[in-house]
């Protein structure tokens, strides 16, 4: 059995029913404009959900011609038991983490210079990047730097 | 043609002023398109507003000159980094990337450069004599062409980068269609999947997504891996050899380079589809198609080739329609209108020494950007010297930068993450991330397409198989198609068959 089967026969069953949910809700748009079909803002996505619908039927098939459904189903369960306990997975999320706490939490709220001084020197930190008067310089260099270029010669707004 | 007007534009070129302007202008360029994030679109727009003091024809100097530099200096993070500096250089990354993984990021980037302005001289000579007839064949494509051109354009973009797998990147592409297709509707003003949040209203922005698709996973792959160190040691540049690849691929750099002015002509199409769509023609007449996508440089030589020449097409229909064949073009048309020019066919009578004046710019801009991109690869490889979990850091907030300054949103950098997130896992799944991206790009054309030719018809499908262009693009899908639901078997079997018989 090819490796990413599994992957294919769970993402087909989503894709399908993503395509069914796009269906019906092309088809909501058209009454809700009213006229032809054809004109309605849903024509596109209604021929985009079927599009969707007959690849990734195909896709089933063809991970269940190659698998069979339980033996897919039970393989994937297994990938997801091996990633749980894989390291680089590990260290993936915890990177991931930090990314999404710069991205949701600090930039929104703190001035450019604080919020990315403070992502910075921890991620770096945390990867053991360098040494601690290193970290703190490459920082302040690179803050610097896109603070000055954006914000002083070009008068561009930073987050 | 007159020659004054050459010597004319030349006089004005070799003044100190415009010298300095065209250099500083494509080094900038350069730069932009080289970081991740920061489009060519970007570069025009932020050199439109500091240029709006100066004279007409050093502003436009300087605007085509970063242009121009923008555009090839994506290749450079797309051979390194394998994160296309503007989606332009999305196709490069394919094989880019590889040379640059098997320690020819040197070499990698001097091919491309010279590609690039192979590519961009090629479309200056077609700027300077075709900008009459061709705008005459853009004319011809309607809404039947347009809609078929868009399916066309993510159909083979999946079918090249999805290796053995085609389905795949279809259904990456379909993804990209459906994601362009939320906010609202360009005729009815209809919030399509937008579920009551404003920010979705007004659409899915092409920029925080190309960024999170393409950066996001190299970000935290880098992040977790060691590996940079290594690659630079091999890091190499021979020009010799350099200059013999270049000249085994000349068929294909001529090739790409008419393929990107024709794309470029068509309204709408920009850098990214020329690259895609000159890659593919190589690859398919490749003898050894199966090196694409394991460091061809047929395939370096192609997407840049297309790409750059594009921006020569693209400007065609700037200056005899007032009509942009790309989104830096559409921005370099606005700063035109900024400067008190008026494109279009009064432009070309008025004032007919002007085609030759960006002839001239573009041509000059393209020498420029060799050497200095030249100059600039032997700092840039430098960049897989630093480790990654030195660089990532700084090539992610670069990245989140890029996606604020476009349109200063905070929602935008979500996005980023979001479509960062998408991204990864499209890569574990092994669905290639550039269809998804062109379906984004595609989408807003498709969809406007469809509808407007469903309405002059009434309804009726007939026109996409009647009219002669759209009968050629409907042709190619169909049998893209069943070539891959393997309709086209019994004729192989018959074939060998009779081989055997033989």
């Amino acid at each position: 059995m090819d490796k990413k089967t599994h992957f294919d026969f769970v993402t087909s069953i989503g894709l399908m029913i993503l395509s069914l949910v796009m269906i019906v809700d092309s088809y909501r748009m058209g009454v809700d404009v009213g006229g032809a079909l054809y004109a309605s803002p849903g024509m596109l996505p209604m021929v985009l959900a079927l599009l969707l619908l007959l690849t990734s039927a195909m896709l089933l098939k063809r991970s269940i011609r190659n698998g069979g459904a339980r033996q897919n189903l039970a393989g994937f369960v297994a990938w997801f038991d091996i990633f749980r306990k894989s390291r680089m997975a590990r260290e993936m999320m915890v990177g991931a983490l930090i990314l999404a706490l710069y991205t949701f939490v600090l930039a929104p709220r703190l001035p450019f210079w604080m919020s990315t001084s403070m992502f910075m020197i921890l991620l770096m930190a945390i990867l053991k990047a360098t040494s601690l008067v290193k970290n703190l310089m490459i920082t302040a260099l690179v803050v610097g730097s896109i603070y000055g270029v954006f914000q002083m010669v070009f008068h561009v707004p930073l987050p | 043609m007159d020659w004054q007007y050459f010597l004319g534009v030349l006089h004005f070129v070799v003044q100190p002023v415009s010298l300095f302007t065209m250099v500083v202008s494509v080094f900038f360029g350069l730069i932009v398109g080289m970081l991740p994030g920061l489009t060519a679109t970007m570069a025009v727009a932020l050199l439109t507003g500091l240029t709006y003091k100066l004279s007409n024809e050093v502003a436009i100097l300087s605007l085509i000159a970063v242009y121009i530099g923008a555009i090839s200096g994506g290749c450079q993070s797309a051979i390194l980094m394998n994160i296309p500096g503007t989606p332009a250089s999305a196709a490069t990354a394919v094989d880019g990337f590889p040379i640059g993984q098997r320690g020819e990021g040197g070499q990698g980037i001097f091919v491309a450069t010279m590609s690039s302005c192979v590519g961009t001289l090629t479309g200056t000579l077609c700027v300077l004599l075709l900008t009459p007839p061709l705008a005459t064949l853009a004319l011809k494509f309607g809404a039947f062409e347009f809609f078929l051109l868009a399916l066309f354009g993510v159909m083979i973009c999946g079918q090249l980068t999805a290796g053995a797998d085609p389905l795949k990147g279809w259904i990456s592409g379909i993804l990209g269609l459906v994601v362009s297709q939320i906010g609202m509707d360009g005729m009815n003003a209809y919030p399509r999947f937008s579920f009551g949040v404003i920010d979705l209203m007004s659409g899915i922005p092409l920029i925080p997504v190309m960024i999170g698709l393409f950066g996001f996973p190299e970000i935290l792959y880098g992040l977790v891996s060691s590996t940079a160190r290594a690659q630079v040691k091999t890091t190499s540049l021979e020009v010799k050899k350099g200059l013999g690849i270049l000249l085994k691929n000349k068929l294909n750099m001529i090739r790409s380079s008419f393929i990107g002015v024709a794309i470029g002509i068509i309204p709408g199409v920009g850098e990214d589809v020329a690259g895609w769509l000159s890659y593919w023609a190589e690859k398919k007449s490749s003898k050894t198609p199966e090196i694409f996508g394991k460091g061809a440089y047929e395939g370096v030589v192609a997407a840049e080739a297309g790409n750059n020449a594009c921006i020569g097409g693209a400007i065609i229909p700037v200056l005899s329609l007032a009509v942009p064949g790309s989104a830096p073009a559409a921005v370099l048309l606005a700063a035109l209108w900024l400067h008190g020019l008026r494109p279009g066919p009064l432009l070309m009578s008025e004032t007919p020494g002007f085609v030759v004046d960006i002839s001239v710019y573009m041509a000059l801009s393209a020498i420029t950007m060799v050497l200095l991109a030249l100059v600039v690869s032997k700092a840039t490889v430098r960049i897989l010297a630093v480790k990654s979990t030195i660089l990532m850091p700084i090539v992610y907030v670069l990245c989140m930068v890029g996606a604020f300054v476009i349109s200063n949103s905070i929602f935008d950098i979500y996005l980023v993450f979001v479509f960062g997130v998408i991204g990864l896992l499209l890569r574990g799944m092994s669905y290639p991330a550039a269809p998804f991206l062109l379906g984004i790009i595609l989408g807003p054309m498709a969809d406007n397409s469809l509808r407007r030719a469903l309405i002059l018809s009434s309804g009726d499908p007939t026109p996409f198989f009647t009219r002669p262009i759209s009968l050629i693009f409907a042709s190619a899908i169909i049998l893209m198609a069943l070539s891959q639901l393997n309709a086209f078997g019994w004729l192989r079997k018959l074939l060998v068959h009779e081989e055997l018989k033989e």
